[in-house]
């Protein structure tokens, strides 16, 4: 199967020129299979879950409770520890939420992380930052030393949205394990690019959105262990979470229902499992392997030119995002994208990419980022190095 | 195509013009002769549009031996673009300077102006917020922070019809303590600040004249600035690619007022794309420039109809003058007969009726038309606006809805009339 041919978007021109689409760390591109889902539903099955009683209820019903088989699935998870969310905002959020956190208590996370794992904690408690490295990635040896008895998660990137460099799962999980501390690991730029096996990774909760995995926006996924999930209050009441509702009190569902207050996002949910077939389908080892390739190209082809900095540049081991500062006096990032969009038809990413602390520790006021998924092509990745080369030569 | 008149061509130099295009490899591809006589040359020249500048920006522009890194590194061109998303919007090349040189050449021309123009001058600026390469000040920017040489940008919402009362007064307290000579806005935007002051009744800060510009001027919100501020109101014609060409005078008619610059008018005669009805001195206008050397355009069209008054102006100017802008050719509302209407013709059929303050005609069917408007006081002109619109539509159906607000385009500005 030609992946590519799968994205009926990319079938469009630009001002008469075709579509090369770097933005998928923005959000990533759906393909048919995804599209069907959703018509599907709506023409086939729309009703409400967990509570009609008719064919079309029972009906969404399943296919609402298939999806959350098929993250576990594509997880290594077992279903009653897959909650549905927006996104992996939302997800954090509500473990921030609901883990009965105090206002001195610490979170570990590095500076590298989007605004989605930093936002929800710096909102709440004290927020320690592992320092980074002269290369500009964080320094996970001094991990240790940061941990302090008030610590009560540390939280991770899987996938950087900016350099394109995986976390060092590794060295966090040893530690987080040997503290007893839960570990969360951000996700949500992951999904498109390596496999995420949540025995291997050995975290305690994980979370992504369905629009970077080729599914819809307004879906995610939040991955708890069953024995933190338990532990937490879920911080959003209504219908739909309870088991009783007395004029005297509730008494509310088990997990992972407890966390789905109000009607879900049931056609998105289908979307997102039509989504992850479709990326296991493909193979996530193959997937990686991709994505890793394209990483190596563009790092290979930016690499030397002089008119720009690459972010985290000493390090070639990446996956398909590179960001560079552009470095010609006049030209911003942001009139770069606009020129690579309007006289290219290449559409990348411009600004601080939701990480500004990030950008501000590395000096950068806005980079252009190129961002690959299962789609892109290698023709592709050497037009954009191309047209990088014709307007900085 | 039948040319209604030409502007400019008392300073156009044929041998300027071909020096500065020469060897732009966008106009290798379309080669011209240069004949004796400016009208010979004129119609020697290839016409161009916005796809051309798309296709060709950067390396069209690039002459030899230029990279486009080192000419913006270099600071004596810059990027600039036009407004809009980028189905319609450009990337051009700006010799450092020329914009605010060959506008205030025009504005210094002005008979009104010109002489009031002194070293203090400063001016208010109202339109969608400042947000070029360098700055971009929306959200809670400062005064101060919106303050760039002699101007002061009013404006932090990207949607003005979101304005709440308290954006509309600090706009206004500011205008109070910067003590501007003139503000230069969008019409839109000028006549919501006009409205609130006069609802809330506050003293208006007495502005020597006033600039209308950055999108058609509806002559409902041009009579609601005139009524408020009590001053003169002057349109101003430009496009951010091409330069500006027109400046209203004391009379009411436009002036050519272009630096290094000729406008053609070529009519829209019946029968053109089946458009019927629109008077004879309509057409397109069609900018050649040369004074801005990074990007000089040979018979640009910018899609935009003017009418033509080919009598002298009673201000007692020479030449020919633009009568009226008629809009957009893209806004032109067209009826099954091939008859077309303007946002001009348009906008003169409602204007004057009693309390409209805003629409949108848009053409919902071959012939249906719906207008959304809001009101301006308690008297609904819904029933008027369909009886006034019928008188020119003929048979064609037309809905009035009345709305809280118009949205505008995600570049900010407004359309008064939107074809099927």
């Amino acid at each position: 199967m030609s992946i590519r041919s799968e994205f009926p978007i990319l079938n469009q021109t630009i001002h008469g020129m075709p579509v090369t689409y770097l933005d998928s760390a923005s959000t990533s591109l759906k393909p048919r299979c995804v599209l069907e889902a959703i018509r599907k539903y709506y023409e086939e099955a729309t009703a409400n879950v967990h509570r009609s009683t008719h064919l079309f209820g029972e009906t969404a019903t399943q296919g609402y409770e298939d999806a959350r088989n098929r993250a576990a699935h594509f997880l290594n998870a077992r279903p009653d520890e897959i909650v549905f969310v927006r996104n992996t905002t939302e997800a954090v959020n509500l473990v921030a939420l609901s883990l009965r956190l105090e206002k001195d208590d610490e979170i570990l996370i590095t500076p590298l992380e989007h605004h989605s794992n930093q936002l929800p904690w710096a909102s709440k408690v004290k927020v320690v930052y592992v320092p980074l490295r002269p290369d500009g990635l964080p320094d996970s040896s001094r991990l240790e030393d940061l941990v302090t008895p008030r610590t009560k998660l540390m939280g991770l990137g899987l996938l950087s949205n900016v350099t394109g460099t995986r976390g060092d799962v590794e060295v966090w999980r040893e530690v987080a394990s040997k503290r007893g501390i839960p570990f969360l690991l951000d996700a949500s730029q992951a999904g498109g690019h390596m496999p995420m096996d949540v025995q291997k990774l050995g975290c305690d909760f994980l979370a992504f959105s369905g629009h970077k995995v080729c599914g819809p926006s307004g879906i995610g996924v939040l991955w708890g262990k069953r024995s933190w999930l338990e532990q937490m209050a879920p911080p959003f009441l209504g219908g739909g979470m309870v088991h009783e509702s007395r004029l005297d009190g509730y008494t509310v569902k088990e997990v992972p229902w407890c966390f789905e207050a109000g009607t879900p996002n049931v056609e998105g949910a289908m979307g997102l499992a039509a989504a992850l077939e479709f990326l296991e389908k493909i193979g996530m080892k193959n997937v990686e392997d991709h994505s890793k390739e394209l990483g190596r190209q563009m790092y290979d082809g930016l690499k030397g030119n002089r008119q720009l900095r690459l972010v985290a540049d000493q390090t070639s081991e990446r996956y398909g995002i590179v960001s560079f500062f552009v470095d010609i006096p006049g030209l911003s990032a942001e009139a770069f994208g606009r020129i690579m969009a309007d006289t290219y038809g290449i559409l990348l990413s411009a600004g601080k990419h939701c990480t500004h602390p990030y950008h501000d520790l590395i000096g950068f006021s806005a980079t252009v980022r190129a961002s690959t998924h299962v789609y892109t092509t290698e023709d592709e990745v050497n037009r954009f190095l191309d047209a990088v080369r014709e307007i900085t030569g | 195509m039948e040319i209604a008149a030409r502007f400019g061509t008392d300073g156009a130099s044929p041998r300027a013009v071909h020096d500065v295009v020469k060897d732009l490899p966008i106009y290798a591809d379309r080669p011209f002769c240069l004949t004796d006589g400016t009208d010979g040359f004129l119609d020697a020249l290839p016409f161009m549009t916005k796809a051309d500048l798309r296709r060709y920006f950067p390396h069209g522009f690039l002459r030899p031996g230029t990279s486009f890194a080192s000419l913006i590194a270099s600071k004596k061109v810059e990027v600039v673009r036009t407004s809009g998303t980028s189905s319609d919007r450009l990337q051009v090349l700006w010799d450092a300077d020329w914009w605010e040189r060959q506008e205030a050449a025009a504005l210094k021309s002005h008979a009104y102006i010109g002489p009031r123009m002194t070293g203090e001058y400063t001016e208010a600026v109202l339109t969608t917020p400042l947000c070029s390469e360098s700055v971009c000040k929306t959200g809670p920017a400062t005064m101060e922070e919106r303050r760039v040489d002699n101007l002061l940008f009013l404006n932090t919402q990207h949607d003005p019809s979101r304005w709440t009362h308290s954006d509309l007064a600090r706009m206004a307290d500011e205008i109070d303590r910067f003590r501007p000579a003139a503000i230069e806005a969008d019409p839109v935007y000028l006549a919501v600040l006009a409205r609130h002051l006069r609802d809330s009744r506050r003293p208006v800060f007495k502005f020597d004249w006033i600039i209308l510009t950055y999108e058609f001027v509806s002559a409902i919100d041009k009579t609601a600035i005139r009524g408020l501020f009590g001053c003169p109101v002057f349109e101003f014609y430009g496009l951010t690619e091409a330069g500006v060409f027109f400046l209203e005078c004391p009379k009411g008619r436009h002036h050519f007022c272009g630096s290094d610059s000729v406008v053609e008018v070529f009519r829209v005669t019946e029968g053109d794309d089946g458009w019927r009805g629109l008077p004879v001195n309509t057409g397109e206008a069609v900018v050649t420039t040369w004074g801005n050397s990074a990007a000089p355009l040979l018979r640009y069209r910018t899609g935009d109809l003017v009418t033509v008054g080919v009598d002298r102006c009673a201000c007692g100017a020479p030449g020919p003058t633009v009568l009226s802008f008629e809009g957009r050719i893209r806004d032109v509302i067209k009826l099954p007969d091939g008859k077309v209407f303007t946002p001009r013709l348009i906008d003169d059929t409602l204007f004057g009726i009693p309390g409209l303050a805003q629409y949108v005609c848009v053409q919902e069917g071959p012939d249906s038309m719906r207008v959304d408007y809001v009101s301006d006081g308690p008297r609904d002109p819904g029933g008027e606006i369909v009886s006034q619109l019928h008188s020119i539509l003929g048979t064609a159906r037309v809905a009035a809805r009345s709305a809280p607000f118009i949205t505008p385009e995600q570049s900010g500005k407004y359309r008064t009339a939107v074809p099927l």
